[in-house]
């Protein structure tokens, strides 16, 4: 994509976001109709109508911290560099073997190496290969709309007008409550899209890690 | 020998890693350092240490009071080869006997990065089978108490895989479970002594680890004066040698359910020839079924326990002359709050002796009770105050003329340096 095209797509963007851009709440709602709490859960929007590869302009971070990635999960649009940086006084050695972005990493102790590009998008599934129960989920998207909902967030803002096929995902979801609802943004109306799942969560998987209280102590 | 092999590859390689760290100070360097100093005041109420050839459990007799004694000082030096591979070496000074520094552990390990069901990790060399749930810090040292328990204190004085080990690990985040899977094969050479201490000695919770090379003092015993059944026996042991060109083995299971919950089943075998003999030491067979269990119970609290049983042989020209089952077992309650550290162990202890001998009993019942309590200051400071108490019945004991139950307590006072780079 040349500099024009992309200054071109930014300065759309830019008239869309001033003049009508909209905001869309997000429900989450078992089969039987009750709503769903699910922290941490990604929701984004990808245009039907609009070009949306425009390139990110931040860099984004996934710290091992006590053992364990921060954050679990997160998203970022593609293209976006990641910086995997060391808070712990021992050695990582980051991996990944997902389609999406498949690499190694290691990270000798309390170092920052060069960022990693994440040039496609997919699930990025994150692992340690010294500590085995480190996980994370990267989530790679081809669209600057998207979000983490938590308890204090249930909407997706700034969304221009138009067409969107609108995704859930979350680790715990079963496989077909990933089909992406269609929305439509129209200015000044209010919208809210609902995910209705048809399946049960799946148990929260998150192995701990051994805990400060037991294994800092080496001697 | 070994000391000055050993003291020149420590000096060649601490200023190098240094100098380089000062060129890129982005680039790690590839030797990791990390050391123990600790310093001990104990008070000892018992027998002469068997360390000086006398019936005690402990390391230090009850003539040996009141004074500054070397605990586990060492160092451990770890060589990055690759992401994936390590060479790890550790040396320990040993103060008694003889003021010796002993590599404790010599090896390569090598965790290649594989997205296979079951994962594989080598170890090639010299080091501990992974046994142990107490020694799990540097120098296989414990963060729970200064003493281990008798099993380990066992593994640490005579117990050594001077081989290859295979572990390989199946990951539940693979089948989104929380339940990891672990099995581990290896064989090895030089270990055909081990089994010698258990019966001539007995059970009892130390710190020391023999180094390769090593020699243990036995105490004197009947069987021993010429003409009798043992008189070509030296009066020491060599747990880390190789007698009958047999290769032994070992196998493990392990289970871990969220880091939390952990359990393993071993099974070893030294496959040594119980006749085989060479320059005083003999060849003792030796195996056992080894059981172990790890449980947080809070943020605070964890229990730990491992049940060993096993038997071991060993025979003359003239026949059979030690034939001993062994176990034993330890319980531990563990509690952390910040710097602050608390143990409660408690074991029992036995070797039957099922050989018919004449004045070589071997036969032991015991228990032992530790409590420790250590506060750590900043990252590099530990102090220990820990008390052992054990009560052991060894009929061995009247060969001497000492009465065979002993009530043995050790006391001791620890100040643990760590240091890494």
């Amino acid at each position: 994509m040349s500099l024009f095209s992309r200054l071109y797509t930014g300065l759309l963007l830019a008239c869309f976001c001033a003049a009508a851009n909209a905001s869309i709440d997000i429900a989450i709602t078992s089969k039987s109709g009750t709503p769903v709490q699910l922290d941490q859960a990604i929701v984004y929007a990808v245009a039907h109508t609009i070009p949306t590869d425009s390139a990110p302009q931040t860099e984004a971070t996934i710290v091992q911290r006590d053992l364990q990635f921060d954050p679990y999960i997160s998203v970022i649009q593609r293209n976006t560099q990641v910086i995997f940086p060391n808070r712990d006084n021992t050695s990582h050695h980051v991996y990944s073997f997902s389609p999406a972005k498949s690499f190694e990493l290691p990270l000798y102790k309390k170092q920052l190496p060069g960022p990693v590009l994440f040039d496609k998008s997919g699930l990025v599934v994150l692992g340690c290969n010294i500590h085995d129960w480190m996980l994370a989920y990267l989530l790679v998207v081809d669209t600057p709309f998207f979000t983490q909902l938590s308890e204090g967030n249930q909407q997706l803002v700034d969304v221009p007008p138009g067409k969107y096929q609108l995704h859930l995902w979350h680790p715990r979801l079963h496989k077909k409550d990933l089909a992406p609802v269609e929305v439509e943004v129209v200015e000044g109306q209010p919208l809210t899209a609902t995910f209705k799942l048809t399946h049960k969560l799946k148990s929260a998987f998150r192995p701990e890690a051994p805990g400060q209280q037991f294994d800092d102590d080496n001697y | 020998m070994t000391r000055t092999a050993l003291l020149l590859l420590i000096s060649a390689s601490l200023p190098w890693p240094c100098t380089w760290a000062a060129e890129n100070v982005h680039q790690p360097s590839p030797l990791e350092l990390s050391g123990i100093v600790e310093l001990q005041l104990s008070h000892n109420n018992g027998l002469t240490s068997w360390l000086d050839r006398g019936q005690g459990k402990h390391l230090h007799g009850g003539n040996n009071n009141n004074r500054i004694q070397n605990g586990l000082s060492g160092l451990e030096l770890d060589y990055r080869l690759s992401h994936s591979a390590h060479l790890k070496a550790s040396v320990l000074y040993n103060q008694k006997p003889g003021n010796r520094l002993d590599v404790t552990e010599l090896y390569w390990q090598y965790r290649p990065l594989r997205q296979s069901r079951w994962r594989p990790s080598y170890k090639v060399g010299f080091f501990y089978p992974n046994i142990s749930l107490e020694n799990r810090g540097r120098l296989w040292s414990s963060p729970y108490t200064i003493t281990s328990s008798t099993i380990n204190s066992w593994i640490g004085e005579e117990l050594r895989t001077a081989g290859a080990e295979v572990h390989w690990r199946n990951l539940g985040r693979q089948r989104q479970s929380f339940h990891d899977f672990g099995v581990t094969t290896a064989l090895f050479g030089f270990n055909d002594n081990t089994g010698s201490l258990l019966s001539w000695r007995g059970w009892t919770n130390s710190e020391r680890q023999t180094g390769i090379g090593g020699r243990l003092p036995l105490a004197n015993r009947p069987t021993f004066a010429p003409g009798r059944v043992l008189a070509d026996q030296t009066p020491e042991v060599e747990p880390f040698i190789e007698r009958d060109n047999r290769i032994g083995y070992y196998s493990g299971l392990h289970w871990n359910y969220r880091q939390s919950t952990k359990a393993a089943l071993h099974y070893y075998d030294n496959n040594a020839d119980p006749s085989a003999f060479e320059r005083g030491q003999y060849a003792w067979h030796t195996r056992f079924l080894h059981l172990g269990a790890q449980h947080r119970i809070d943020s605070n609290w964890e229990l730990l326990a491992q049940y060993m049983r096993g038997r071991t042989q060993m025979d003359n020209s003239a026949g059979n002359v030690v034939y001993n089952h062994f176990d034993s077992g330890y319980l531990m309650l563990a509690g952390r709050w910040g710097p602050q550290r608390l143990a409660l162990r408690w074991e029992s202890f036995h070797v039957d002796d099922l050989d018919g001998t004449f004045m070589d009993s071997n036969g032991e019942n015991g228990s032992s009770a530790t409590i420790s309590y250590s506060y750590r200051v900043g990252e590099h400071w530990k102090f220990t105050g820990e008390a052992i108490n054990i009560r052991s019945d060894r009929r061995e004991r009247r060969y001497s003329g000492l009465s065979q139950q002993a009530d043995e307590t050790r006391l001791l006072f620890s100040t643990r340096y760590f240091w890494a780079s």
